[in-house]
């Protein structure tokens, strides 16, 4: 063994100022040389980011659904009584309030809205509450009303209800002749996405057979939607039909249905188990995620400290410790989402309403990576903070 | 008289506080040359290893000057005294440090690539210091694929890679059966390449392949001969 051959080819010493900008090498391998470690923090972090993702397809779900109806009605104004809180929650409103919001300069249109819980017979003889809702055929409708409308305009006493709960109202087949408060009614098709989460399904028919199967008075009616004439400024309509009509509230579709998303997300027990559950899933989720990117920077400390004591600039540390944070964040979110989808799809069977839209599992994924980041700063402030000492510890 | 290469002026190392502290290093003052080998011995206990960690900018004294290249380095800001470290000093640790994910090859590269080598180079160079101790054979192997002695061997590889002109070693014989070897090293070292080598170690067989035999005993110097 002779040291001559090296000795002679080494670097001088203006080579060797400037850092090597390379050290994601040696973040991949120490990753790759523990494989069940590794593991054990891509499933610690996947696990987290299904977490964050379930629990807040939980959480829009439920706002979602909260204000499904109020969102798929093509009205600028919504007048109900005073107080109501939300749209499941109605009171009758008197019918007499629809011309004097005719009469309001810059209202176009003024329609009516039927809601209020009914009960449904099945064919087994047990009775079901539900919650009908009938709308006047020139309520504008999107989407998912627009079929809807167009049979319940042709056919009284049909009605409808979401595909979802078919199964509760025993429903084994389309058309089924059935009972709405005693009244003879007729399931004419299903819709689908109007799912409950108040355990009172949304059954859907024409205005006036709501009427009926509500049981409200003649000079009542429920909800009053408005129209607004372009170019009018809908808050200034809406303020001057709440001083024409001051025994009634008057929102705009965004106030009301915002109103509805936070009556049952602060005023409901289940909305607050929901938003406390999805608020603990996230926090779960980070601690999660920044305790194995901490404990994964701890593992491979004493090589930090041999760094460190060889000469290793802070950076070079940092970026060690920020590539094997990254690295394992975009891992454990890859698997995580893999994981989502179909845990997701399968529960929505049981759970219909539950919402994941298409940016939550990105968000999540940002979330988490940030997040392995911070964890990264924290654990960097321990690698770098090392003593080099301690490498001659034997 | 020649500029020393590294020195300790009155350096005081303790551990603990108060009633409890003790003196790991008691004003220490020493003097390194180029050229030489330095054996520091002593029982364990007596601040061999941190005599090495202060010399080598590793650790900061509580009192005393330490130079290197008659720079002094005590006053340095940590990232100075990491450029210190890259530029002009190779360790030779008794647990190795090997990065157990990295192969004999990588492990030596990585030095220089600290030092800003580029990679083909680095590797080039990694894979010379690898020959120059007779492990070329070996470089696509593990640390956890080699034996101690072979470790021993990448260690050195990796402190040389970087042509420093000091070297610490913290006891290098002890995994090896014989100190021959690696006593003719670090003699050649410091002899034909003008270096700096301190060891430290309680191997007596490494006397013979140094040129000074330093002791220490509770943090002082007991006897410096040679």
């Amino acid at each position: 063994m002779g040291a001559g051959s090296v000795l002679g080819t080494a670097p001088a010493k203006g080579q060797r100022r400037k850092a090597s900008r390379r050290p994601m090498k040696l973040a991949w391998q120490n990753l790759s040389y523990d494989r069940s470690r590794f593991a054990v923090t891509i499933v610690g972090i996947a696990f987290a980011v299904f977490l964050m993702i379930f629990q807040g397809s939980l959480l829009l779900g439920f706002l979602r659904a909260a204000s499904k109806v109020v969102d798929s009605v093509e009205a600028d104004l919504w007048i109900t009584a005073r107080g109501v809180p939300c749209f499941d929650f109605a009171a009758p409103l008197p019918d007499r309030f629809r011309e004097l919001a005719l009469g309001v300069p810059g209202v176009i249109s003024v329609e009516r809205v039927a809601s209020g819980f009914a009960s449904w017979q099945k064919p087994s003889g047990a009775r079901q509450i539900v919650v009908l809702v009938g709308m006047e055929p020139e309520v504008g409708v999107r989407s998912a009303f627009q079929d809807l409308r167009h049979e319940t305009e042709l056919a009284p006493e049909a009605v409808f209800l979401d595909r979802s709960n078919r199964d509760t109202l025993e429903v084994t087949a389309v058309p089924a002749e059935l009972e709405i408060s005693r009244r003879r009614a007729r399931v004419a098709g299903m819709v689908e996405g109007f799912s409950s989460f108040l355990g009172s399904p949304y059954v859907f028919t024409r205005y006036r057979d709501a009427v009926r199967y509500i049981g409200l008075g003649q000079e009542e009616t429920v909800f009053l939607v408005a129209r607004v004439a372009a170019g009018r400024g809908l808050d200034r309509v809406r303020d001057r039909l709440r001083l024409r009509l001051p025994e009634a509230n008057v929102w705009t579709r965004v106030e009301f249905s915002r109103r509805c998303r936070v009556y049952w997300l602060v005023q409901t027990g289940a909305g607050g188990s929901i938003l406390t559950a999805a608020l603990l899933g996230f926090l779960v989720g980070l601690v999660i995620v920044s305790q194995n990117i901490y404990a994964t920077t701890m593992d491979n400390i004493e090589e930090f400290a041999t760094l460190k004591a060889i000469g290793a600039p802070r950076r070079y540390i940092q970026s060690v410790v920020l590539t094997q944070a990254i690295v394992s964040g975009l891992f454990g979110s890859g698997v995580g989402l893999l994981g989502t989808y179909p845990l997701v799809a399968a529960l929505r069977t049981s759970i219909p309403w539950v919402y994941t839209p298409w940016w939550l599992p990105l968000g999540m994924v940002l979330v988490s990576l940030l997040m392995c980041g911070l964890a990264s700063v924290a654990s960097v402030r321990k690698a770098v903070a090392v003593e080099p000492a301690r490498v001659f510890r034997a | 008289m020649r500029k020393p290469a590294l020195s300790a002026d009155r350096v005081l190392v303790s551990y603990g506080s108060g009633g409890t502290a003790v003196r790991a290093l008691d004003h220490v003052t020493i003097a390194f040359e180029a050229g030489r080998v330095a054996l520091v011995m002593g029982p364990s206990g007596s601040g061999k290893t941190t005599l090495l960690s202060v010399l080598g900018c590793l650790l900061t004294p509580d009192s005393g000057d330490v130079r290197l290249m008659g720079e002094q380095v005590s006053v340095l800001p940590e990232e100075e005294r990491s450029r210190l470290r890259r530029e002009y000093i190779g360790y030779i640790f008794q647990a190795f440090r090997l990065f157990r994910s990295l192969s004999a090859l990588e492990n030596v590269a990585i030095a220089l690539e600290i030092s800003g080598m580029r990679g083909r180079h680095a590797r080039e160079l990694a894979f010379a210091a690898l020959e120059s101790v007779g492990l070329a054979d070996r470089s696509k192997l593990r640390p956890d694929e080699l034996s101690g002695g072979q470790k021993q061997r990448v260690a050195i590889a990796r402190a040389l890679a970087c042509n420093p002109p000091i070297i610490l070693a913290d006891e290098p014989t002890a995994s090896l059966p014989s100190g021959d070897e690696i006593g003719r090293l670090l003699m050649e070292l410091a002899e034909r390449d003008r270096r700096l080598v301190v060891v430290v170690s309680h191997d007596p067989r490494l006397i013979p392949f140094s040129h000074r035999t330093v002791t220490l005993q509770e943090g002082k110097l007991l006897s410096d001969t040679g």
